[in-house]
């Protein structure tokens, strides 16, 4: 992003979407769909993100991830209408 | 600066699974405050920034009337969890902030948070506080003298982690270290 005091780098919105992802709670799934409605992905995008995501070996947050999974797909699915 | 569309929201009771009773404390705030139902979450959560609950510092509204200090710590910090209030976390996670310090007479907060039927949301706050600093008052005495009127669904309230400030590095190296947020004084 350009701006007149300099460049701004950002992760990729499918990165964003999972570092939200490893906790999901209600904020964190209403910033997803803000997400994904600014810069819509495919939930067969974001299954192939899943699945190579490198999700840190705490319990709490592999089960947060999963749980979060079918939640971000229907706000993928909601944003591609 | 705005960036998304305002929609209306739930009441916290409604995410709940809750109902509202008649709040001599809402009544309290309206009243000191002169807000309209819809404009008081606004004004409890600029007091609470004001009073230390610094983490949630933001620009507010210039026309919010100014602080009234006829509203005590303890019933600012039951107020923004009011199931009243349209859903909005930030005012949980302030109220939070507000209430972790030495300060805070848990025996009034007590008895508030009975009287405004609000344990389901301060239990909430108090099992994060024993996760990560289970010293921390109010909330070990709240733990200890509170029980919950019946069970709601607490799945919309904030996650523990939103309670706390961490990092994975700091001046010692790396590695995780979480901090309970306590009020700014």
């Amino acid at each position: 992003m350009n701006n007149p005091l300099g460049k701004v780098f950002r992760p990729a919105t499918v990165d964003l979407v999972l570092t939200k992802m490893a906790r999901g709670d209600e904020q964190d799934l209403e910033d997803i769909g803000f997400l994904l409605s600014q810069e819509p992905i495919s939930p067969r995008e974001l299954q192939a993100a899943f699945a190579r995501a490198r999700v840190p070996d705490v319990t709490e947050i592999r089960q947060l991830f999963i749980a979060a999974q079918p939640k971000v797909l229907k706000l993928a699915s909601d944003s591609l209408q | 600066m705005e960036l998304r569309e305002q929609t209306p929201r739930l009441t916290l009771a409604q995410k709940l699974g809750d109902v509202t009773h008649v709040s001599p404390l809402l009544r309290k705030v309206r009243g000191l405050s002169g807000c309209a139902e819809d404009r008081v979450g606004e004004w409890l959560l600029k007091c609470a920034v004001e009073r230390g609950a610094t983490h949630y510092r933001r620009d507010f509204d210039a026309g919010l009337p100014p602080d009234n200090p006829s509203l005590g710590d303890e019933e600012l910090g039951v107020a923004l969890c009011l199931a009243h209030h349209p859903f909005n976390p930030m005012l949980i996670r302030a109220a939070a902030q507000l209430l972790s310090t030495r300060h805070t007479d848990a025996r009034t907060l007590v008895r508030l948070v009975v009287m405004e039927r609000c344990e389901p949301v301060l239990l909430h706050i108090a099992g994060a506080a024993g996760r990560v600093a289970p010293e921390q008052e109010p909330w070990a005495s709240l733990r200890a003298q509170l029980t919950s009127r019946r069970q709601l669904r607490t799945d919309a309230l904030p996650h523990w982690s939103r309670f706390v400030s961490q990092t994975g590095y700091t001046p010692q190296g790396r590695g995780p270290h979480i901090e309970w947020l306590t009020r700014h004084e």
